[in-house]
């Protein structure tokens, strides 16, 4: 294998492919990065199992096709800090590679090395082939923007009841829906599918691999988002990228029975104007009992706080309401998370009473229900 | 000893009939007259936590798994529930409480301890007290009560629960043993169901029995609590009212059990789990605080003993915020070679304040 490839857009594809690296392989080759050189273009490869990655770049000049799997991390690092326009990676004999960038030379070995293409390595994880037409496509910045707007939702740990780590990714006849959740709060949001073979569908996905398209996908040409349903993984294919991600098998809870629908109190507001007047309130809580309080009466909300010994804050702002005032405590960490997401500029809040839950629109077709916090004592 | 001293004490217990649904049934008229329990889902690992008359007509009682209940009674209606709005109920009823006396002791979200000895009687007699204050809660706050009155804690606890529902009763001072004598041993506070099958297998049914026991036997069956047993049912309580100390909360709630024999199936296991689980959570809702972190503790056959615990990213207050966690506790501590002889569990960082529900059913 011998290729000469510019090196930016060697250190570009490296950087897609970086995310499925394994930081602590099981199996040394889940550390690495198989490249294949074909005659008019090179393909990097890489596999955590949660994640896999193949990426293609066409600015090279192949002058012997061929495979090797090398060091990922190494890999990565020293294309980063080379200078050079080009770089030249030459499969030398015994297991060294070569990689040389105008007078610099760095050898690395290599895990496994091979000149036929059809008979890639049998260690390293096998990472599908898009054939055929995709089972769903999406417009790329609809989807981006879903993503964006769900994944912050997800939870941190692994719940031993529902598959909250991941996100829900839905088709439902034309509508496309992602959905996470921590248990406390919730994100849905609804855009409509270009094109679906299938009219249900139902995934929850490591959100890893959303994380890698919403870094990348948008860097890439092409105006759809191509997605494939693979049974335990879900591939994403925009430009030259190809992104999979492990389905989760655990059940996902009931997103639709908690977001409420229309609350008796509606209070529309500008959401900058809010953000502003969370993060000064949340200046006097403390991590232990992160608590915002949201006073609203007509045309006007108070958004007050207190850390026990500190002081207190009150906020207020103008806001869009008609009734006979609403009162309920939150994290205001969870609100300021959704209001970052939104893309509107003003929000609606609907709530039933205090004590239920709150659903936010925070723009077309977008819910954030949050579960309002209790006190105790 | 002063003349105050020997005056019999008027002590209150007084109990909010099926009070989450009554509560639930102050927030939605729609509820009144049909079988409602409060509860997770049935869908889920949902517990019945209050069941109303109409609901327990059905067989339907509080701990029994929703699922269950559904079963039993189809047309049951299930609400979720709204602590908050119970925690505020209660509150606002033991306030109208604290207006007949200042020594009251909250035991749990709906029943408190009310000490009116040396209380002016100018506005009535005790019966007529408690009559008034019942119609007054009713009337403010579209709650029923029930109250008993006795000369000492004990009495009046299960004479209140005679009285249920809306009832008031009066055991008169001197007449508490031949009141508690014809009721079922189950009746008395402290006789589980354990201690009751031993009496039972000492043909011991009724409170009047365990009275006139033979001392010597009752102990051979029961050991020292026999002596503790028969006075509590001659209805001999001098257990004070005692009003909480503000702020002070356990550092840990934990229960345990021992099984007869060793047990190493985990199904078993973990429905003892659930089971201990709900007694733990339900003190710590008792003491209206929630909690951060759960330990499962086992003792194995050769009496090794291992603990684990887990601190939760939210703290907890209902049964399945923690049964997740402690099953998965559980399976990490059961090792299948070795059967368990105990099992224990426990909830520690106890806080009271604000803490963030779930937005999912148990």
């Amino acid at each position: 294998m011998k290729f000469l490839i510019d090196r930016l857009a060697f250190r570009d594809a490296l950087q897609r492919v970086e995310m499925a690296i394994d930081r602590k392989p099981t199996r040394p080759v889940l550390g690495g990065v198989l490249i294949e050189a074909h005659n008019d273009s090179v393909v990097l490869m890489a596999s955590d199992l949660d994640i896999a990655v193949r990426y293609r770049v066409q600015q090279v000049q192949v002058d012997q096709p061929g495979w090797a799997v090398i060091p990922g991390r190494e890999l990565v690092d020293i294309v980063k800090d080379l200078e050079a326009e080009t770089v030249t990676v030459n499969l030398k004999g015994g297991d060294q590679c070569e990689l040389m960038a105008g007078e610099d030379v760095c050898d690395l070995v290599t895990m496994e090395t091979g000149m036929d293409l059809s008979n890639t390595p049998e260690a390293f994880p096998a990472v599908p082939m898009l054939e055929g037409g995709p089972d769903l496509t999406v417009a790329k910045n609809d989807f981006l923007m879903m993503v964006g707007a769900t994944r912050f939702a997800t939870s941190r740990v692994q719940d031993n009841r529902f598959a909250t780590e991941g996100v829900l990714l839905e088709l439902r006849d034309d509508t496309v829906t992602l959905v996470g959740t921590d248990g406390r709060r919730l994100a849905c949001i609804h855009r409509p599918a270009i094109s679906h073979k299938a009219d249900r569908h139902r995934s929850v996905l490591l959100p890893k691999v959303l994380d890698q398209i919403l870094r990348y996908g948008q860097d890439e040409d092409g105006e759809e988002m191509a997605i494939h349903f693979l049974g335990n993984l879900v591939g994403f294919r925009v430009g030259n990228l190809e992104s999979f991600g492990r389905v989760l098998d655990r059940e996902y809870p009931n997103y639709d029975n908690v977001i409420p629908k229309d609350g008796k109190h509606s209070v529309r507001a500008h959401r900058e104007s809010l953000a502003k007047k969370l993060r000064l309130a949340s200046h006097l809580t403390t991590d232990a009992a992160a608590v915002v309080r949201l006073e609203v009466s007509p045309d006007r909300m108070e958004v007050r706080s207190e850390h026990e010994g500190r002081g207190r804050a009150s906020a207020a702002l103008e806001v869009d309401y008609v009734g006979d005032g609403l009162s309920a405590a939150f994290n205001p960490a969870f609100l300021l998370d959704g209001l970052k997401a939104s893309h509107t500029d003003q929000i609606e809040l609907q709530m039933e009473d205090g004590n239920r839950p709150a659903k936010f629109t925070l723009g077309d077709g977008f819910h954030y229900v949050v579960m309002p916090l209790s006190t105790t004592g | 000893m002063s003349t105050r001293d020997e005056a019999p004490r008027i002590v209150y217990h007084v109990d909010l009939d099926a009070f989450f649904v009554a509560v639930e049934r102050v927030l939605d008229p729609s509820l009144i007259g049909k079988p409602v329990v409060v509860g997770g889902s049935p869908e889920g690992r949902g517990v019945v936590a209050a069941a109303s008359y109409e609901a327990r007509a059905y067989g339907v009682h509080s701990a029994m798994p929703m699922a269950r209940a559904v079963r039993l009674c189809p047309q049951l209606v299930r609400v979720r529930g709204s602590r908050d709005a119970y925690r505020r109920a209660s509150k606002a009823v033991f306030q109208q409480l604290r207006a007949l006396s200042s020594q009251l002791q909250k035991v749990s979200i709906d029943e408190a301890f009310l000490e009116l000895t040396g209380e002016s009687l100018s506005q009535g007699s005790a019966f007529q007290k408690a009559v008034r204050l019942q119609a007054e809660v009713r009337e403010r706050f579209r709650l029923d009560l029930s109250i008993g009155i006795a000369s000492n804690r004990l009495v009046a606890k299960v004479a209140s629960g005679a009285s249920k529902p809306v009832g008031v009763l009066e055991v008169m001072s001197g007449q508490e043993e031949r009141f508690l004598a014809p009721l079922p041993v189950r009746k008395l506070p402290g006789i589980g169901p354990a201690i009751a099958g031993r009496l039972h297998a000492m043909r011991i049914e009724t409170l009047g029995e365990l009275v006139s026991a033979d001392p010597v036997r009752l102990r051979l069956q029961l050991g020292r609590e026999a002596e503790a047993l028969q006075k509590l049912a001659r209805g001999i309580d001098r257990s004070p009212v005692q009003p909480p100390d503000p702020g002070v909360l356990p550092k840990s709630i934990s229960n345990e059990t021992t099984f007869p024999i060793d047990r190493s199936d985990l199904r078993f296991l973990a429905a003892q789990l659930k089971k201990l689980l709900h007694n733990t959570g339900k003190r710590l809702r008792d003491c209206d605080a929630h909690a951060r972190t759960i330990s499962v503790k086992l003792r194995m056959a050769d009496f090794t003993t291992c603990t684990r615990d887990r601190t939760l990213g939210h703290p907890g207050r209902d049964d399945a915020d923690f049964f997740p966690a402690a099953l998965d506790l559980l399976e990490k501590l059961v090792d299948g070679r070795q059967s368990v002889r105990l099992i224990g569990v426990k909830l520690s960082g106890i806080e009271c304040g604000a803490w963030q529900p779930a937005l999912f059913d148990g």
